[in-house]
């Protein structure tokens, strides 16, 4: 886990052949690709091409049927979710999932779960210890907040929220648990515009706190604003990988997500 | 509202040593490290959160106002209480609704009464052990956990079925239908629990400290996480939570407080019978976490009191008062089902906030 056995070593995420079907459905299959550290990673294709199973796949909430992943060098396929937070992958889902009845801060503080470090048995008397930890976690739950620019709804209750304002949450609640590479499952869906932007800016500069992103996005305008890297899959696999602007410009890629319309 | 820490709202803090090692808490300063003395004081000081204080003011005043009839049904429902408690946190907060808490009870009523009379053991060694071997039950049946819902509603109800059968067909253990007898009256370290006050202070004492532990664990992450699991298993595995962990502790600690409750039932009783843990009080738990406010920490022992004590004082005859639990749990299910706790809460906040303008 120490800074140099890490640096420049190879891509953060590596992705080798990777299938996966449900039952007889065959959702992708020989996925292959690799994420380089401190990179913002798009991953876009037509509904349908499999880009939710493969962020679970790699999350590790789905197994894959065949490949592997890789984090840092070593096999994470198999490991369980709440593992592979604690090593530093975590991921946010198409629903913000937020506990409605309690304050914004305290769902974001669900993400600080695996920075812990007191034990639960001195919970139970409130030990200073436990106190001092729940407020220094508290204070960098606002600062996850903060970097989505929701800090000023710390302290409502979440059900409160527009559906942007509790998807920006639920990106601060992953980010809380300081992960390095985040998997984000179209955090735009249902952001408006000044959302979108703020959204967007949040991601440029977590990038430039080191953080390594993998997004699926439809808006093709914010993916091409934060995406150093483009992946589209369709039709069972990578069809293209490269630059955001190249492979936007490539017709079979034009072809496959936007439909046969526009490609002419 | 419930975390208190520094709130830097407006502070443009930005994520930075994420070079160093990933969990770095702050670690609390050194001058912070506990002392055994200060940590007592905190103890006495943390712990009684204002609710509790005032409940035990209560239960000290009860009797002295209502006069001492009241006393042995407020003794079953702070039984019943410690039961409950445990009961809230699995049911309120991890959305595990067990029917099986009866069982639990009985396991560690059994135990500990076994451990007294065959074996001679002193009431504290037996009490814990009955605890202990509801702990075991508990951690050999988590794997039903995994259940939700319905599914685990079923599993829970059957295992109280199953311990009441096996109460029944090891009768060279439990005596089976002819019932436990011969349990020496309770002496905790030397004082003697000889009349109906000193019984009714110890059991309300249990269950009022018992709902203050639960209370702080569940103030932290472990409430957090019970929370996030009862919401979205995803999420909390995402954030992660170990789910399947997590669900098994939760089915533990309402284990160990119903295990608990029963020990302390057989000193209470001095004799048990299977009869004694029917399926109707499995129901009559889940009824009082759910009337009283199954996420309040206070909610559980609420909801006995008025499951329990109002039915008797009201002198409605056992084949009323056995419908009162059923009853409720269905009207308030429908009607109420964040419990009276919460809304007596709002109630008197919203007359404070008038009050003071």
């Amino acid at each position: 886990m120490s800074g140099d056995s890490r640096s420049q070593a190879g891509p953060i995420l590596s992705l080798r052949s990777l299938s996966k079907g449900f039952g007889g459905l065959k959702v992708f299959s020989d996925v292959s690709f690799d994420i380089e550290a401190g990179t913002v990673v798009g991953l876009i294709g037509p509904n349908g091409a499999g880009k939710s199973t493969l962020i679970g796949c790699v999350s590790g909430f789905l197994r894959p049927d065949s490949g592997s992943v890789k984090f840092e060098g070593s096999t994470i396929t198999g490991i369980a979710p709440h593992t592979l937070c604690r090593a530093g992958v975590t991921r946010t889902f198409q629903h913000a999932y937020l506990l409605s009845h309690l304050s914004v801060l305290e769902n974001v503080l669900v993400g600080c779960h695996v920075r812990a470090r007191c034990g639960q048995v001195r919970a139970l008397w409130r030990s200073r210890a436990v106190a001092a930890e729940e407020a220094a976690l508290a204070a960098s739950a606002m600062e996850a907040l903060n970097s989505v620019g929701c800090a000023h709804l710390a302290h409502q209750k979440a059900g409160s929220l527009t559906a942007g304002q509790q998807r920006l949450v639920s990106v601060a609640r992953a980010l809380s648990s300081m992960p390095r590479v985040l998997l984000l499952d179209e955090p735009a869906a249902g952001l408006n515009e000044s959302e979108t932007t703020r959204l967007a800016d949040a991601l440029r500069s977590l990038r430039e706190t080191g953080l390594t992103l993998l997004v699926i996005e439809h808006d093709i305008r914010l993916i091409n604003a934060i995406s150093d890297h483009l992946v589209v899959l369709a039709d069972g696999g990578v069809i293209m990988e490269g630059e955001p602007a190249a492979v936007c410009a490539e017709p079979t890629v034009i072809k496959a997500y936007l439909g046969g319309l526009h490609a002419q | 509202m419930r975390p208190k820490g520094p709130a830097p709202r407006e502070q443009a803090v930005k994520f930075d040593d994420r070079e160093a090692d990933r969990p770095d808490v702050a670690q609390p300063a050194a001058g912070l490290a506990a002392t055994p003395m200060s940590s007592l004081g905190r103890i006495w000081v943390r712990v009684p959160q204002k609710g509790v204080l005032a409940a035990a003011v209560i239960v000290l005043l009860l009797p002295q106002l209502l006069g001492d009839d009241i006393l042995p049904s407020m003794i079953l429902a702070g039984l019943l209480g410690i039961a409950a408690v445990g009961l809230g946190l699995l049911a309120g907060r991890a959305g595990l609704v067990s029917l099986g808490q009866a069982a639990l009870m009985a396991v560690g009523g059994y135990s500990a009464a076994y451990a007294a009379v065959r074996w001679d053991w002193p009431a504290e060694a037996a009490l814990l052990f009955g605890t202990f071997a509801g702990l075991v039950v508990a951690w050999v049946t988590s794997p039903i956990c995994r259940l939700r819902g319905f599914y685990l509603a079923t599993a829970t109800l059957t295992l109280a079925l199953i311990v009441q059968r096996l109460l029944v067909a090891f009768a060279s253990l439990t005596g089976g239908g002819n019932g436990f007898p011969g349990i020496p009256p309770l002496s905790l370290f030397g004082y003697e629990f000889n009349s109906e006050f000193r019984f009714y202070v110890l059991v309300w004492g249990v269950a009022l400290l018992g709902v203050a532990l639960n209370d702080n664990l569940l103030r932290g992450r472990f409430g957090r996480a019970l929370d996030t699991i009862h919401g979205d298993e995803a999420t909390a595995a995402a954030a992660g939570v170990n789910v399947g962990r997590y669900k098994s502790a939760a089915w533990l600690i309402s284990g160990g407080y119903a295990a608990l409750a029963g020990g302390l039932y057989a000193y209470y009783n001095l004799f048990l019978s299977p009869d004694q843990f029917p399926l109707s009080m499995s129901i009559e738990l889940i009824a009082g976490v759910v009337v009283g406010g199954a996420a309040a920490a206070l909610g559980p022992l609420v909801g006995m009191v008025a499951l329990v004590v109002i039915p008797t004082r009201l002198d409605l005859g056992p084949s009323v008062s056995a419908m009162i639990a059923p009853a409720l749990l269905v009207i308030f299910a429908s009607f109420l089902p964040r419990g009276i706790v919460p809304h007596v809460r709002d109630l008197s906040d919203s007359l404070l906030r008038r009050v003071r303008g």
